[in-house]
C-alpha cells in the first residue's frame, strides 16, 4: 500500500512539474496579453474607488474655487467693473476656471490671483 | 481661506468613509494576486478550450468579474473565488461552442457529399514512444490529451488540486461541491490518468 502511495505521489509530482514547466514556457505575446488583462482588471477596481462626482467630472471644486476667486478679486483694490478690461484680464476667464475639467487649472488659480494683485499694484503706481 | 483648504472641504463633503476597499495597498495586493495566478489560469483554461485567444478571453473575463464583484472580499478568498469564476466562464464557453458546432453541423451535413480523409490519421501516435524518450513538451501534450478525455468535474478537481495546489476545502469552494466530492473526483482522475499514461513516471505498466 505504501508503495502505491509513493507511486501515486511520484505521478502527481511529475504532472505538477510538467504543468509548471508549461507555465514558465509561455510566449511573450501571451504574457503581454495577460498583463493587459490584469491592467484592465485593476482599472476596473480603481474606477470603483473613484468618487462618483470626480468620475462624472462635476465642477464642484471648480465652482467653489471660482467663487472664492471672484470674491477675492472683488475685494482687491483696483479690480472694479470696467477696470478689469484695462488690466487685460477679461472677466470671461472666470468661466474657464469655473468649468474645470482638469484640476491642474485649479492649481493655477493662486497664480492668476497673484498676477491680478501685481497688475493692480502697477496701476496704482501709475495712476 | 486658502485655496487648498477650500478644495479639501469640497473633497471631504463628498468623500466616502475610508475603508480597506479604497486603499492603494489593497490595489497593490490585488495586483500581486492577479500577477500570481494569471499564467497558471491561462494554462488551465487553455488545456480545456484548446485555443489561446479563447483562453485569454476567459481569463480576462474572470479577472474583471473578480475585480467588479469580489475584490472587497478577504484576500484569502480570492483564489477559490477566482477559480470558481474561471470554471463558470469555461463552462459558458463550452456551452456556446456546442451550440455553435451544432448549428454549423446542420449546414455542413447539407453540403458535404464525400467523406474527407482526416490528415491527422497519418500522424504517428506519439504515445507509442517510451515515456523516457518524450520531451517535456511532448509529455505535457500527452498529459493534456489524457486530461481532455476526463469528465469535466474530474478535470477540474485534478487541475485545481494538482496544478494550482488548492487544498480540498478551497477546491470544494471553487467547484461548488462538497469536500468528499472533491476527493472522489480527484482520486478517479488520478486513477484514469495513470492508466492512460502507462509508463508515465509512476503510472501503471
Amino acid at each position: 500500500m505504501s508503495h502505491d502511495v509513493e507511486r501515486e505521489s511520484e505521478f502527481e509530482k511529475r504532472t505538477r512539474a510538467l504543468f509548471e514547466a508549461s507555465v514558465e514556457s509561455l510566449d511573450g505575446r501571451t504574457r503581454s496579453r495577460l498583463n493587459q488583462a490584469r491592467q484592465a482588471a485593476l482599472a476596473e477596481l480603481n474606477a470603483r474607488r473613484t468618487p462618483a462626482w470626480l468620475r462624472m467630472g462635476m465642477p464642484l471644486a471648480g465652482v467653489t474655487a471660482a467663487a472664492v476667486l471672484a470674491v477675492w478679486m472683488g475685494l482687491s483694490p483696483g479690480m472694479r467693473d470696467g477696470e478689469l478690461q484695462e488690466t487685460g484680464w477679461p472677466v470671461d476667464d472666470l468661466d474657464i476656471v469655473a468649468d474645470v475639467a482638469s484640476f491642474d487649472l485649479i492649481e493655477d488659480v493662486e497664480f492668476y490671483a497673484w498676477v491680478a494683485a501685481q497688475t493692480s499694484q502697477a496701476n496704482g503706481n501709475s495712476g | 481661506m486658502r485655496l487648498t483648504d477650500t478644495l479639501t472641504l469640497a473633497v471631504r463633503w463628498d468623500e466616502a468613509p475610508a475603508s480597506k476597499e479604497h486603499t492603494l495597498e489593497h490595489s497593490l495586493e490585488f495586483d500581486r494576486f492577479l500577477a500570481g495566478v494569471e499564467k497558471r489560469a491561462f494554462r488551465i483554461a487553455r488545456i480545456i478550450v484548446r485555443n489561446d485567444d479563447d483562453a485569454l478571453d476567459i481569463v480576462q473575463d474572470a479577472m474583471l468579474q473578480l475585480a467588479r464583484s469580489y475584490a472587497d472580499r478577504p484576500a484569502e478568498e480570492w483564489r477559490p473565488l477566482f477559480y470558481r469564476i474561471l470554471q463558470n466562464r469555461i463552462r459558458d464557453f463550452q456551452r456556446r461552442s456546442k451550440v455553435r458546432a451544432r448549428i454549423l453541423s446542420w449546414f455542413a451535413s447539407a453540403s458535404d457529399e464525400e467523406d474527407e480523409i482526416d490528415p491527422l490519421q497519418s500522424v504517428p501516435d506519439r504515445a507509442a514512444l517510451p515515456p523516457e524518450q518524450l520531451s517535456t513538451e511532448q509529455a505535457m501534450q500527452e498529459l493534456e490529451r489524457a486530461l481532455a478525455k476526463l469528465p469535466a468535474r474530474q478535470q477540474q478537481a485534478f487541475m485545481l488540486r494538482n496544478f494550482e495546489g488548492l487544498d480540498v476545502a478551497q477546491t470544494a469552494a471553487a467547484m461548488g461541491c462538497t469536500e468528499g466530492s472533491v476527493k472522489t473526483h480527484y482520486s478517479r482522475a488520478v486513477h484514469t490518468l495513470r492508466e492512460e499514461l502507462a509508463g508515465f513516471a509512476g503510472g501503471e505498466q
